[in-house]
């Protein structure tokens, strides 16, 4: 367990101007009030926050091809995957915590609309910052055992040809209004309508108010833990025959 | 003498290259040399032992381990030096000396300090801003600072200045006194291994030619001249690379004595050296 926060550190080490930069860039974009006016503006700030803090570290990475020095280091391979899902955890909770709070910030500083209501106010609730990094959390689960398997560049292809059919299906299911029939009046709401990420807040809302808030996030730790203990094992399986 | 390495019919099949059923042995203690011409598998065998690269077929033991079963427990004793060094490179010495160290139990600050001051290596110095001989100190650095049992040097002299070789091959020389620990050593440099080796494996086209102690090898061998009118079928095999020019045959053999008693005072025989070896057992041909 110490060896994965070790690996968690060098990652911190090699990275951490990356996500200096990062999160400066993040910050500043989001001080904009204009930029600010709608969820999906905070929610892409966010996943740029969580997802280029990642990228980065596994672009320094590719770029040095140190993968090979880490190897030969006293480590299994599964240990290194290990460490990299901890390290992907790690950027969801702390990216979760700065976005989260430094909206939370702008909304308590700034008068952002004219009838004082906060913009973001659907994703500040405990639905909307679950389904958020719910979303998050399964896109990176997923992306994990493309990246061990290929590499950085390879990898994410192959994710990204993987996503498009997923996204044109969710796309085409939401034209067809097949989310609504099977969701419910909450996703007929304006706000669905134009930001189609916040349909899944929607159905984190009947979640929560169909099973109660505890047994509601005790299940979605549990998803997301499973979908982390799926994406260790393929991971795993496909960097032990990875060869440097 | 007990065995820190041993390697038995480790193959590696790349499509275009194969390793072939390798064995030898690393006694405790002692210092081995592998040579080979390029593209041999010399950095196929040392990335095999690091489980860098997976066996088709074989076994290793180290420290009386396997290498894949007890991988973390095997890797924490040994101390590498791949061919090119890869490491952060926007980072400084210090930074990268930040992320390898927690790795190792053993790691001896002090030893690692004083190994930076005698390379002359400048701690806040950008690992990038090194030259390809600095790099390789730096690495080797590493690879000395925590009392590792067994040392995997790739190349390790390459790019290396030939006092500061001098002076590595010394330290090299000084570590395994206390008789615990041993080094593999993968180099063109044969003139390297001559000072320091103990034993010499020769890998040619993925297949381990001899492995052998180095006194014997340069005692019992000799580099064979004379007249092409004594090579014939039954002289041949008295030689295990052989060049023929216009004047006359060069040939290697690895019995001195059995040639002198064959061929009397009509051939001279000369020293041998690992580089003629090397030479004759690549470019040599047997045939007559």
């Amino acid at each position: 367990m110490f060896s994965l926060f070790k690996l968690c550190a060098k990652d911190y080490i090699a990275s951490r101007w990356w996500w200096l930069l990062t999160l400066t860039v993040v910050l500043f974009y989001g001080l904009i009030p204009l930029r600010w006016s709608g969820c999906l503006a905070f929610m892409i700030n966010g996943a740029f926050l969580i997802l280029g803090c990642l990228a980065g570290t596994l672009f320094i990475e590719d770029m040095f091809k140190t993968e090979a020095t880490v190897a030969s280091l006293p480590l299994k391979r599964s240990m290194i995957v290990q460490a990299r899902t901890l390290l992907a955890g790690l950027l969801i909770l702390g990216g979760g915590i700065i976005i989260f709070g430094f909206g939370h910030f702008l909304t308590a500083g700034f008068p952002l609309r004219p009838d004082g209501l906060s913009p973001f106010q659907p994703l500040f609730t405990i639905e909307g910052a679950a389904g958020y990094l719910f979303v998050l959390s399964f896109l990176i689960a997923l992306y994990l055992p493309f990246y061990f398997r290929s590499g950085l560049f390879k990898g994410s292809l192959a994710y990204f040809f993987t996503l498009l059919p997923l996204a044109i299906v969710i796309a085409g299911l939401d034209k067809l209004r097949v989310f609504a029939r099977l969701f419910g009046r909450d996703l007929l709401t304006d706000e669905f309508l134009r930001e189609i990420g916040l349909g899944i807040v929607a159905i984190f809302r009947r979640a929560k108010t169909a099973l109660g808030p505890v047994l509601f996030l005790a299940l979605l730790v549990l998803a997301v833990s499973a979908f982390f203990f799926l994406s260790i094992r393929l991971s795993t399986r496909f960097y032990g025959r990875r060869e440097f | 003498m007990p065995n820190i390495l041993e390697i038995r019919n480790l193959s590696k099949d790349y499509g275009d290259f194969k390793l072939k059923s390798v064995s030898f042995d690393l006694p405790k203690g002692t210092i081995m040399g592998l040579i080979g011409p390029n593209g041999a598998g010399k950095t196929t065998v040392i990335k095999l032992i690091l489980n860098l690269v997976r066996k088709d077929a074989g076994a290793i033991r180290i420290f009386g381990l396997d290498n894949l079963a007890d991988e973390a427990a095997v890797k924490s004793r040994i101390g590498f030096v791949h061919d090119t060094p890869l490491f952060y490179e926007r980072l400084t010495l210090k930074s990268i000396k930040a992320q390898v160290a927690p790795f190792y139990k053993n790691w001896d600050e002090n030893l690692f300090q004083r190994l930076l001051r005698e390379f002359a290596l400048p701690p806040r110095q950008i690992f990038a801003r090194l030259s390809r001989g600095m790099k390789m100190k730096f690495a080797l650095a590493l690879a000395l600072s925590h009392e590792a049992d067994l040392i995997l040097l790739d190349e390790p002299t390459s790019g290396l200045d030939p006092v500061f070789r001098r002076e590595l091959l010394a330290k090299l020389s000084g570590i395994i006194q206390d008789e615990n620990k041993s080094i593999l050593f993968s180099t063109h440099i044969t003139s390297d291994l001559e000072r320091i080796a103990d034993y010499i494996t020769f890998i040619r086209d993925g297949e381990v030619v001899f492995s052998s102690a180095k006194d014997e090898l340069l005692a019992n061998g000799g580099v064979v001249k004379g007249g092409n009118d004594l090579l014939t079928e039954e002289t041949a095999k008295f030689f295990k690379g052989l060049r023929r020019r216009e004047f006359g045959f060069e040939a290697l053999t690895d019995d001195s004595a059995a040639v002198r008693r064959r061929f009397g005072e009509n051939v001279v025989i000369d020293k041998v050296t690992l580089e003629d070896i090397m030479f004759f057992m690549t470019r040599g041909d047997r045939r007559v």
